[in-house]
């Protein structure tokens, strides 16, 4: 994973380098990728009959997180912003 | 919108080409999805770094409106414990009809999912390399299912938590995808915030990633 994240500080380094050079729309190519992980991990699932039959149990656990990790952040946003009001208007 | 759903087609396609074998199983493909990975971060870097707009967006934020990424990180981790506990006590007691039975989710684990913050696909290909395809597929219906909760929610989460709550709650997709109902539920006004928080959260997820990997 190290190697993912300094590929990551590598691209975006040159990025500011070539920033006032080049001009390219990244946004496409960077869907084409994602969509090309996503088949791959979609096949990597597909032959993994024990996880095909596990499913509904991936299914529940995933609804879970979701909803505590958006409960969660709902609530220390509403903290958050009732501390930002508080302090005077806009927060500057 | 379009996006995601060329990328959940994909991730579909690919579940159907390995269940029907019209690809040979033989082949290993987590070898591919590895560096298909590293070309992926190459490019979300080289993105981020070309995009001038994104210091000038910073700039202009009132300073203590900054914070707000470390409040969304803070609470998308206490409700990934609060969500691990629940699932651990419903395993127990045998609830959901012995579906939240977890198998090798672990505590870890759970806020690993979390610091996904709805940014399904990194997440999920992250998760799925470091700790095996189940941890993985969780990653991907759950940060996929935080972005449909936002969508959906967002007008509520205003008024029961304020404006910042759809905010938090699209966590790395307050830049894009959840950005048009932000616009709609909170105002105009929190868009550069919006597009703020998304960067913060959307470069934090693969710190976190790996950090919380090293854990087990």
């Amino acid at each position: 994973m190290y190697i993912a994240l300094a590929l990551m500080f590598l691209g975006l380094l040159l990025g500011r380098l070539l920033g006032g050079f080049v001009k390219v729309e990244l946004s496409k190519c960077i869907l084409v990728v994602i969509s090309l992980l996503l088949m791959v991990l979609g096949i990597e699932l597909g032959f993994n009959e024990q996880l095909v039959s596990r499913f509904a149990h991936i299914g529940v656990s995933a609804a879970v997180l979701s909803l505590c990790a958006v409960l969660g952040s709902c609530v220390t946003a509403g903290i958050f912003y009732k501390y930002i009001k508080g302090r005077g208007g806009d927060g500057s | 919108m379009a996006a995601s759903i060329i990328i959940l087609s994909s991730f579909v396609v690919g579940l159907f080409l390995a269940v029907f074998g019209i690809v040979p199983s033989d082949f290993d493909f987590s070898a591919i999805s590895k560096y298909i990975l590293y070309l992926l971060m190459f490019l979300v870097g080289l993105n981020l770094g070309l995009d001038k707009e994104v210091v000038k967006t910073i700039k202009s934020q009132p300073k203590r409106m900054l914070l707000l990424p470390f409040s969304t990180m803070a609470g998308t981790f206490a409700g990934a414990v609060l969500a691990w506990g629940i699932l651990r006590l419903a395993s127990s007691l045998g609830a959901f009809g012995g579906l939240a039975e977890t198998g090798s989710l672990s505590l870890a684990d759970s806020i690993s999912v979390g610091a996904g913050f709805g940014y399904y696909s990194l997440s999920s290909i992250f998760l799925n390399e470091a700790r095996g395809a189940e941890i993985g597929t969780i990653a991907l219906a759950a940060n996929i299912l935080r972005e449909l909760i936002t969508i959906a929610f967002a007008p509520l989460m205003v008024r029961f938590f304020g404006k910042l709550a759809p905010i938090s709650s699209g966590g790395a997709t307050s830049m894009d995808t959840t950005l048009p109902i932000i616009q709609k539920t909170a105002g105009n006004e929190y868009v550069p915030l919006s597009i703020f928080h998304g960067v913060v959260v959307d470069f934090s997820v693969p710190l976190f990633l790996t950090f919380f990997i090293s854990l087990g």
